[in-house]
C-alpha cells in the first residue's frame, strides 16, 4: 500500500512522540514566560531597560513594541489573503485560507497581548474598557483597541461559519475533540442552508478585506501623530507597516504550508502550484519591502539630512546598528532573489527557508524602526542606549512560543479543509 | 459649524465599516435567508461579548497576580 497523498483528516488522529515533544518544549516556553510576567507586573516597567528618552539616553520603546508591530503587521497580512481567497472564492487556496484563518486570529491576539504587557500595570486594560466611551473620541490608541477587537472577532467569526460549511459538507468519523468542535459551531445547522452559507463566507470574505484595508489606515493615524522624529516620518510608517505586514504574512502561510506538506504530503490541498503561488507572492512583497527599504534610508543617508538624521544614517549603515540593519536587509533580499531567479520553483524545503529567513528579517527591521527615532532623539549631544533584559527577551520570545503552542494545539481541533467522502468511497 | 469629535468620525465611516458591509451582505444579498443570516449575526455577537469580556478578565488577572504576596 502506498502511502496517502491527499487531505484525510489524519492530522486531527493520534498522537506522535514528535508532536509531543513540541508541545512539551513549547509548553516549557510558556511556563518560563508565565514566570516572567508575574516578574514584571509585581515589580514594574522598572524590569526592562525601557527609559526616557533624551534625559535618560535610553529608549520608551523596545522589543515589545517592535514585536508587537511584526505580529500585528502579520495579523493584517493572514487576514487579507484569508478576505482574498474567500471572496474569490479561489478553492485551491482552500486550505491556505484556513491555515490563514487561524494564524489570523493568534497574530491579532499575540498583538494585543504584547501591548498589554506594555502598558506597565497591565491592569490597566480594565481603565481603557471602561473608559472606551469617551477616549474613543479622541484618542488614536483607542482606535486602534477598537480594531483588534474588531479583528478578533471577523476572524474568529470566519473561522466559525467556514467549519460550519465544512462539517455540513462531510460525514467522515471525527476524533472526540473535533466532534466538540462541530457541535459548537453546528448549532442549528442543516444541509438547506448551504447556498446561503457560502455566499455569507463569501461577503464575510469581502468584510474582512475591508478590514485589512481600514486596519491600513490606522497604524497610518498611530504612528503619523507621532510626528516626524529622525529617522522616523510618521505617514511613512503605515506604509512600511502595511508592506511588511502583507509580506510577513505570506511568508508565515508559505512556511506553515511547507512544514505541514513535508509532513504529511497532502499534494492535493497543499499541491504544487500552490506552492508556487505562495513563493510567488512572497517575491513579488518581497521586492516591494526592499524598495521601501531604500526610500525610507535614503532619507537619512544623503547629504541633504539635516544633522539629528545623518547621525541616524550614518549609525544604521556603518555604525553601531548596521551589523542588525544590513543583516535584516540580507534576511529578506537573498531569498527574495532565489524566489525570483528560480521562477518560485525552489523547491518546498528551500522556499521554506526562505520563509523563515524573510520573518526573521522583517522581525529585526520591526524592532530597528521602534528603537532609532528614540535612541538619537531631536536633542544635541544626546545618544541613548538600549539593552534589552532578560525580563524582556523572555516575554517576547515567549510571545512567540505562545502563538506556535496555540496554533500546535489547534491544529489537533481544527480540519484544514472539506475532505470530500465520495471521491475516497471506493478504496 | 462645529463638526463632531474626530474620533466618532474615524469610528463611524472607518472603523465600522467592515460591520456595515458584512451585516449588509448577509441580510440582503442572494440567496436570502433570514434564518442563517441571524444565526451568523448571533454568532458574531457572541464572540464579540466573548473576547470583550476575555480580555476585562485578563485585567483582572493581572491586578490578582499584581498584588498576590510572592
Amino acid at each position: 500500500m502506498t502511502a496517502r497523498t491527499d487531505y484525510s483528516l489524519d492530522h486531527l488522529r493520534g498522537i506522535s512522540k514528535g508532536y509531543l515533544l513540541l508541545i512539551g518544549v513549547l509548553f516549557v516556553g510558556v511556563l518560563f514566560t508565565l514566570e516572567a510576567i508575574i516578574h514584571q507586573v509585581q515589580r514594574g516597567l522598572v524590569m526592562t531597560d525601557l527609559a526616557q528618552q533624551g534625559t535618560q539616553g535610553g529608549a520608551t520603546w523596545g522589543l515589545y513594541i517592535g514585536t508587537f508591530e511584526w505580529f500585528a503587521g502579520m495579523a493584517v497580512g493572514t487576514l487579507a489573503i484569508t478576505g482574498y481567497i474567500r471572496f474569490n472564492q479561489l478553492d485551491q487556496y482552500d486550505m491556505i485560507a484556513r491555515i490563514g484563518n487561524i494564524w489570523a486570529f493568534i497574530c491579532g491576539l499575540s498583538a494585543a497581548w504584547l501591548i498589554i504587557i506594555d502598558l506597565g500595570t497591565p491592569h490597566r486594560v480594565l481603565v481603557i474598557l471602561t473608559n472606551w466611551h469617551e477616549t474613543v473620541l479622541h484618542s488614536p490608541l483607542a482606535w486602534d483597541v477598537t480594531f483588534v477587537t474588531t479583528l478578533m472577532v471577523f476572524t474568529l467569526t470566519m473561522l466559525v461559519l467556514s467549519l460550519r460549511l465544512d462539517f455540513l459538507r462531510m460525514d467522515n468519523d471525527l476524533p472526540l475533540h473535533t466532534s466538540i468542535v462541530k457541535r459548537l459551531v453546528s448549532i442549528g445547522a442543516t444541509e438547506e442552508e448551504i447556498p446561503k452559507l457560502e455566499s455569507m463566507r463569501q461577503w464575510l470574505g469581502l468584510g474582512l478585506i475591508v478590514l485589512a484595508l481600514t486596519a491600513g489606515l490606522v497604524p497610518g493615524l498611530l504612528l503619523g501623530v507621532v510626528g516626524g522624529q529622525p529617522g522616523y516620518f510618521g505617514a511613512e510608517s503605515g506604509i512600511i507597516f502595511l508592506v511588511s505586514g502583507m509580506l510577513t504574512g505570506i511568508a508565515l502561510l508559505s512556511v506553515t504550508a511547507g512544514i505541514l506538506r513535508m509532513r504529511y504530503s497532502w499534494r492535493d490541498k497543499l499541491s504544487n502550484p500552490v506552492m508556487r503561488g505562495l513563493g510567488q507572492m512572497m517575491a513579488a512583497f518581497g521586492f516591494v519591502w526592499l524598495i521601501v527599504m531604500f526610500v525610507d534610508v535614503t532619507t537619512v543617508i544623503t547629504d541633504m539630512a539635516p544633522f539629528y538624521e545623518q547621525r541616524i544614517g550614518d549609525a544604521m549603515i556603518t555604525g553601531s546598528l548596521a551589523p542588525f540593519f544590513w543583516a535584516s536587509i540580507l534576511l529578506v533580499a537573498v531569498p527574495t532573489f532565489f524566489l525570483a531567479a528560480a521562477k518560485y520553483r525552489l523547491g518546498v524545503r528551500l522556499q521554506t527557508l526562505a520563509g523563515f529567513s524573510i520573518l526573521f528579517g522583517v522581525w529585526i527591521k520591526s524592532n530597528l524602526t521602534v528603537m532609532e527615532p528614540l535612541l538619537f532623539p531631536n536633542l544635541p549631544g544626546i545618544q541613548g542606549t538600549y539593552t534589552p533584559t532578560i525580563v524582556e527577551w523572555v516575554i517576547t520570545l515567549g510571545a512567540i512560543a505562545i502563538a506556535l503552542f496555540l496554533f500546535v494545539v489547534a491544529l489537533k481541533f481544527i480540519p484544514l479543509a472539506t475532505v470530500r467522502t465520495t471521491e475516497v468511497s471506493n478504496e | 459649524m462645529n463638526l463632531p469629535p474626530i474620533g466618532m468620525l474615524v469610528l463611524l465611516f472607518i472603523l465600522l465599516m467592515p460591520v456595515y458591509v458584512t451585516l449588509a451582505s448577509w441580510l440582503f444579498a442572494e440567496p436570502r435567508d433570514g434564518r442563517t443570516a441571524s444565526i451568523g449575526i448571533v454568532y458574531m455577537g457572541v464572540i464579540a461579548v466573548l473576547m470583550i469580556g476575555a480580555t476585562a478578565g485578563l485585567g483582572v488577572a493581572f491586578w490578582v497576580i499584581a498584588n498576590l504576596p510572592l
